[in-house]
């Protein structure tokens, strides 16, 4: 269509990408004019160590989310499995701690001398336990606290598959453990591809945990260059981790392009089968409580342990009340900011398709796939590069949020625009509405669910973003996220307990009324 | 007579979307009070045409003025919320946001609400429903909210796109008589955008035959049923069916006798044609050396349609009588009814 894109569409939508791109441009630009010495500092073992270290854990941690995800998704969605919804949020909960406080309260439960070897030494003559720091310390809290991406992105699916379909193999002589196998798992292909993308980049990106657990991937090898000023050593590594990650991206999109279609067909009213568990009832339960004993039991337990250690021993005396105030006031920013330009960016996406459109979006697209520290890194030194008043300002950190917050809000956005007719907004102008007041009329006050959905889930990435803050924040700007995590590194335990359950509290809050709003969505 | 006042008058307009032309050189005129059908098969650029004179879309070229003022040419294009039109959408386009109350009053900018709600519901029969949301409506009812919702904005011409098309059919007939009425008592000038003869025939008192982006003909239904211009105007029109025939002076010599010619001296003596024959065009007789015979038979109810094969192994749909005794295989004459007059094309 020849139709005009109207400006307030336009003009955000181009901004948008050039703040996207710009740091990836700058990142690649400052890699390019390294010295030669660097780059025969980067050409040695230990990166060549680093790719091998991230890509390992990457792998790992994806295995071993599938492993617990895809039985939690089946049992959940197509067993009899007693307490079905109980068991669907349990496993959902582990979203709202972030990498870092998992990091945190599984290295002082279960290190050498830790919590559990107090616990168990009073029963048992063990000197130590094994050492949870390092590679399988960041596999069991990355898969720990991932795998509700694929248990959620599973659960979705399965509830699609049309029952007709089972039961059709039901009535062609399969018993129930046949149609999990035959007919269920493969039509969960396409899901288990995106879910294991989606958890292959948070790993990937993952700063909290490998730092605290001390395992050098490319996040914290970037962030210890930035430290002692290797700023292009920064920047090459930082490419590099972007080119990891849009492989992932371009892999998963060529593994599931055939099967995308697949899945079109909507359910309505039909009930689904539901496959009798029988003497494996008592099995299946086991598996969901030990998942939720680890996940959640065991990190509100030793949290809850250092709370009440903290307060009788007086190393909690009062809340601060600065990290609190920040990391709210930074989270409504980015989220006014972040809807302000998704709005827009869904309206040039979905309504005014065009050349300019698509290669937009492709851009922005790219500009996903940036891990946060690449991102961060990229601003600090366009931010260095231009000074005062854009260096170390709250703007700054605002942007990087912005960007790292916007793959987030697009999705529930686009999905309800995509549901309005377009018609509605032709009625309006053709009964006396402007084109911009037709669309804030009519289409805005419709799109409200989506931007409710979107904003919460905004608010919930930013109150528990780590290495945004930690590269982009103002000085002497301390965040719930940056306190517990110095605090962490600093062995200040105790007191690294109020921030990680204020953070948990206001995540679940917001967690809490997003599964209450994808429910209730009028249409 | 007196004559009257030109509504909407639009002038060889074309727009074409990536190289396939939808609507090709149009031109017609509309004046107050009347009811233009546009008629034509799905892809034929009929909704098209509504939305250029809606300024929804822009024409690659041509004029179109609403009451005698220009709206679009290639220096001036008006947007559509300045040209006082109303459109009815083929899925109502209702908010679902607000109330029917809402959703009626949204383009009316007056201070008198009250009266116009009271006024529109009364006239479209949706009283007490002011408070429903659209959801709460079945499907005859959200049209009429949808007719209201244009009305209220009192515009010069209001366009229908396929407005009935959503509804069942044993509602259809109902929703149209109404929307026949509420267009005549509030005396706007409308646009009626449809792929069904019979309701283009019933609402319209000009019908409009579109295929391919153009107009194949423009005039009142009576006459785009009996004088069609092309063969296509005469299939769109109703159940048409050819034989070929031969001309000479007033009549065309068939394989079913002489028939009668509605146009004389359109084509010199000898001209193969094919003539268009309607179900009602004959009278079927049952003969034992009759010519042709009965195939099949439909009983739809109302009317009994035999198909008859005839010599030429060709087979026409025929109209009978409901009380019939017959039968496939019974061998029967056509002959033509007294009045029917052909109209022929060139094959």
């Amino acid at each position: 269509m020849k139709n005009n894109t109207p400006y307030w569409v336009l003009i955000p939508s181009i901004i948008l990408t050039i703040v996207i791109i710009a740091p990836l441009v700058y990142l690649i630009f400052k890699s390019v004019n390294a010295d030669s010495n660097i780059w025969d500092w980067i050409f040695r073992w230990q990166t060549l160590l680093i790719v091998i270290r991230t890509l390992t854990l990457v792998a790992t941690v994806s295995i071993i989310s599938l492993i617990i995800a895809l039985p939690l998704s089946i049992l959940t969605t197509k067993t009899d499995l007693p307490f079905k919804f109980f068991f669907t949020i349990l496993h959902a909960l582990p979203l709202v701690i972030p990498s870092y406080v998992g990091a945190y309260l599984f290295m002082t439960a279960f290190s050498p001398k830790g919590l559990f070897y107090k616990l168990i030494s009073n029963y048992f003559e063990i000197n130590s336990i094994p050492n949870l720091y390092g590679f399988w310390g960041a596999v069991i809290v990355l898969s720990l606290l991932n795998f509700p991406y694929l248990f959620l992105t599973l659960r979705a699916s399965l509830i699609r598959i049309d029952p007709e379909i089972e039961e059709s193999a039901k009535l062609l002589g399969f018993n129930d453990f046949e149609i999990i196998y035959k007919i269920i798992i493969p039509q969960l292909k396409p899901a288990i591809f995106s879910g294991i993308l989606l958890i292959s980049l948070y790993t990937l990106s993952d700063f909290g945990a490998v730092s605290l657990l001390r395992f050098k991937t490319f996040t914290w090898a970037i962030f210890l260059e930035y430290e002692t000023g290797g700023s292009h050593s920064a920047a090459i590594l930082s490419v590099g981790l972007f080119i990891i990650a849009m492989k992932l991206i371009i892999f998963e999109s060529l593994v599931n392009r055939n099967f995308r279609y697949h899945n079109i067909k909507s359910v309505g009213q039909k009930t689904p089968l539901i496959l009798k568990l029988k003497k494996f009832k008592l099995l299946g339960l086991l598996l969901c409580l030990i998942v939720f004993s680890f996940s959640l039991l065991v990190p509100i337990s030793v949290l809850s342990f250092w709370l009440i250690r903290g307060i009788y021993h007086g190393e909690i005396v009062s809340v601060d009340y600065l990290p609190i105030f920040n990391s709210v006031y930074i989270s409504i920013l980015t989220t006014v900011t972040v809807i302000l330009f998704a709005i827009p960016l869904s309206f040039l996406a979905i309504r005014h398709k065009s050349i300019l459109s698509k290669s937009l979006e492709r851009l922005s697209f790219i500009g996903f796939a940036l891990p946060t520290i690449s991102v961060s890194l990229g601003l600090v030194y366009i931010g260095a590069r231009i000074g005062s008043p854009i260096y170390q300002s709250t703007f700054m950190l605002i942007t990087g949020c912005l960007i790292l917050c916007l793959p987030v809000a697009l999705g529930p956005i686009k999905s309800r625009l995509l549901q309005i007719n377009p018609n509605l907004e032709d009625a309006g102008k053709t009964l006396g509405y402007s084109n911009l007041m037709s669309t804030f009329r009519i289409t805005i006050p419709i799109l409200r669910p989506g931007l409710i959905m979107s904003s919460s889930l905004v608010f919930f990435v930013t109150m528990k973003e780590l290495p945004a803050v930690l590269f982009l924040s103002p000085l002497n700007f301390p965040t719930l996220s940056t306190r517990i995590w110095s605090y962490t590194s600093e062995a200040f335990f105790a007191k690294a307990a109020v921030p990680s359950l204020i953070l948990i509290f206001c995540s679940s809050i917001i967690f809490a009324i997003f599964l209450y709003k994808s429910k209730l969505d009028f249409s | 007579m007196i004559k009257k006042q030109s509504v909407l008058s639009c002038k060889n307009l074309s727009k074409s979307f990536n190289s396939t032309l939808a609507v090709n050189d149009v031109s017609l005129d509309l004046f107050e009070g009347e009811t233009l059908g546009v008629l034509g098969s799905s892809g034929c650029g009929k909704t098209t045409l509504l939305r250029l004179i809606a300024g929804l879309e822009t024409p690659d070229q041509g004029e179109i003025k609403i009451s005698n003022s220009i709206v679009q040419n290639p220096q001036t294009n008006i947007p559509t919320h300045k040209r006082n039109l109303g459109m009815v959408f083929q899925d109502y386009a209702l908010f679902p946001h607000m109330t029917v109350k809402q959703n009626i009053l949204f383009g009316h900018q007056s201070s008198n609400q009250t009266t116009t709600l009271k006024h529109l519901l009364e006239l479209t029969r949706l009283n007490g429903l002011s408070e429903r949301f659209p959801n709460e409506l079945s499907g005859g009812q959200q049209q009429r909210v949808a007719l209201a919702r244009t009305l209220a904005s009192t515009p010069d011409l209001i366009l229908m796109d396929e407005p009935l098309s959503n509804l069942d059919a044993s509602l259809r007939k109902n929703v149209r008589n109404e929307i026949n009425e509420i267009l005549v008592s509030s005396k706007t000038a409308c646009i009626f955008v449809t792929h069904d003869k019979e309701e283009a025939f019933t609402i319209s008192d000009r019908v409009a035959v579109m295929d391919e982006g153009k107009i194949d003909q423009l005039d009142p239904p009576d006459k785009i049923y009996f004088w069609p211009e092309t063969k296509n105007v005469a299939i769109l029109g109703g159940t048409c069916e050819f034989i070929p025939g031969i001309i000479s002076n007033k009549i065309v010599s068939t394989v079913l006798g002489d028939l009668p010619l509605r146009k004389s001296g359109e084509f010199t003596n000898g001209t193969k044609v094919s003539v268009a024959t309607r179900p009602t065009d004959f009278e079927i007789t049952v003969s034992p050396t009759g010519m042709c015979m009965v195939v099949d038979k439909k009983f739809t109810g109302d009317e009994n349609i035999f198909s008859i094969q005839l010599p030429t192994n060709e087979i026409l749909q025929c109209k009978h009588k409901i009380h019939t005794s017959l039968f496939a295989g019974l061998k029967v004459n056509l002959t033509a009814n007294t009045h029917t007059k052909f109209n022929t094309f060139l094959p």
